[in-house]
């Protein structure tokens, strides 16, 4: 009995330490098993992997929210029916006992794939610096194309190979680069030579695209509200939001940013602002983050400095749920 | 009872499988459209360049540049009208409506001429004119904007769609029409906005 009880706390302990970190990776998971975004090309391995993947973690899901509380409940069921009868109550043990050991078994069979993966796909990481995805997104935004290369598609061009969209100029793009305005993807390049945020041709591409219907191109908007209605802090061509987040990046603690908002030392822009707006006490401060993010060097190295706080992904842009325009733009940009 | 509840519950799960592995939501077929105004990333398209001309006309200061299509356009100097601010923080920009974003650090905040409803500015390098559409109906921003830059540049109607321009809006102002360059309403290819 002694032994049953400390199996039991044993089993607890680690549903509750497992339990959150499944969470915070991509179980519980509903589907779509084929990603909506690549329905449309023939599967290479990147897709088939990812496709595994998601049927794995479906297949956990399902015990988890619905195989594993019909369990418990029919054990209870069977607990409640057999108060006297031993051979009963046994059963309804082992069923309990069976079902919590097969969560624990499938969540940490699952962790220890995704732990082994994500660091073998991540070499180079480094404590406390490099965000550890699940693996399964790794694949999607590591180089494994999900889609076959047609014959007569655009180099890189994955998706939308067909030759009737209209508009043939840039390869059959819904949405096209600019070759005038701050945002070209070269004028970015530019902007972010030399420093540590660099930016790759991919990723130049997809922030020329992001920086459309972030900012329509422009350098001097400032005037973003959220969903309710609220003001933000969002500011420049990639409206970098101040109070996102206590880094590098949302503080615009960059060198060119000090230096175009001509201030001595590093800027601290999280703690200048409050609700979107300037805090009581810190105006100047705040003044000197807005004069920093009009400039497009400060603003696209802080933009670099998030892309690269993401290893390559593009969260900061797509998390609204109104910002469909720039989900489509890492679709057709992104990793190309 | 016990085969009663076990097969109830398959039953149940395969239910809950099928209907989460046929429930994705229907493809939304897009149609691209065409950008009007907005020079596609292509080789075969001239970027604008060189010099801005100052000088003046009867009807006063004047500067010319050169247009896309190679054309050499003349307008009202819209530089040095006392309305138009430097960009600081942009070298080489201007901006003629709404303001510049930012308050320098002597304590003023630049700003063209004042509205809240655009935001219009210049890129001397490149000739480039940035209409940002900010409040709604767009339509009826847009209109506003364009009587504005026509008084502005002293150009009517078609000759202001040889400009080199981009008339976009933000996803937070409208996400229908954030990936677009709206055009001109008068010029060929414009998206109808809502007035």
């Amino acid at each position: 009995m002694r032994s049953r009880t400390s199996l039991f706390t044993l089993f607890f302990a680690v549903s509750v330490l497992a339990l959150p970190v499944a969470a915070h990776a991509s179980i519980p998971f509903f589907g779509p098993v084929i990603p909506a975004a690549y329905n449309v090309c023939p599967a290479s391995w990147g897709l088939l992997l990812t496709v595994v993947n998601n049927v794995i973690e479906l297949l956990i899901t399902l015990a988890i929210v619905f195989v594993a509380p019909i369990m418990i409940a029919y054990s209870g069921f069977l607990f409640v029916v057999n108060p006297v009868n031993a051979s009963g109550k046994e059963q309804a043990k082992k069923i309990l006992t069976n079902t919590i050991v097969g969560i624990v078994v499938a969540l940490a069979g699952w962790m220890i794939v995704d732990a082994i993966m994500v660091v073998l796909y991540n070499p180079g990481a480094e404590s406390g610096s490099t965000r550890l995805e699940t693996w399964s997104n790794i694949i999607g935004s590591k180089g494994i194309e999900p889609c076959l290369p047609q014959k007569g598609a655009l180099p890189g061009d994955d998706l939308n190979q067909s030759v009737s969209t209209g508009v043939s100029a840039d390869g059959g793009k819904f949405l096209a680069l600019p070759s005038n305005g701050n945002c070209t993807p070269s004028n970015l390049m530019a902007a972010t030579a030399g420093s540590q945020y660099a930016l790759t041709q991919s990723q130049a591409n997809t922030l020329s695209c992001i920086a459309i219907p972030e900012s329509s191109c422009g350098n001097n908007v400032s005037q973003a509200r959220q969903p309710d209605g609220t003001p933000t802090s969002a500011s420049g061509m990639f409206q970098i939001v101040f109070g996102s987040g206590n880094d590098t990046c949302h503080n615009l603690n960059i060198p060119a940013c000090s230096e175009a908002a001509k201030v001595n030392g590093p800027l601290n822009c999280y703690s200048a602002f409050r609700g979107g707006l300037p805090r009581a006490g810190k105006e100047a401060e705040a003044a000197a983050c807005k004069r920093a993010a009009a400039n497009l060097n400060c603003n696209a190295q802080a933009a670099g400095c998030l892309v690269k706080g993401r290893n390559g992904g593009f969260g900061d842009w797509t998390a609204d749920p109104r910002a469909s325009t720039q989900k489509n733009c890492v679709t057709q940009y992104a990793n190309k | 009872m016990k085969w009663y509840f076990i097969i109830g519950s398959i039953l149940l799960l395969v239910g809950v499988v099928l209907f989460f592995l046929f429930s994705s939501s229907p493809e939304v077929v897009t149609t691209p459209q065409p950008t009007p105004g907005l020079p596609i990333a292509s080789s075969t398209v001239p970027v604008t360049g060189g010099p801005s001309s100052f000088g003046t006309s009867n009807t006063g200061p004047t500067v010319s540049f050169a247009t896309p299509s190679g054309a050499v356009v003349t307008v009202k100097d819209f530089v040095h009208n006392g309305e138009t601010v430097a960009d600081v923080q942009n070298p080489g920009s201007y901006v003629l409506a709404g303001s510049v974003g930012y308050c320098l650090a002597d304590g003023t905040c630049p700003e063209g001429a004042s509205t809240t409803d655009f935001n219009i500015s210049y890129n001397e390098k490149t000739h480039f004119f940035n209409i940002i559409l900010l409040s709604e109906p767009l339509g009826a921003t847009r209109l506003a904007a364009e009587q504005f830059l026509a008084g502005r540049l002293g150009l009517t109607g078609k000759a202001s769609c040889s400009l080199n321009y981009f008339v976009g809006t933000p996803y937070w102002v409208n996400e229908a029409y954030d990936s677009k360059n709206l055009g001109f309403s008068f010029c060929p290819g414009a998206i109808a906005l809502p007035k």
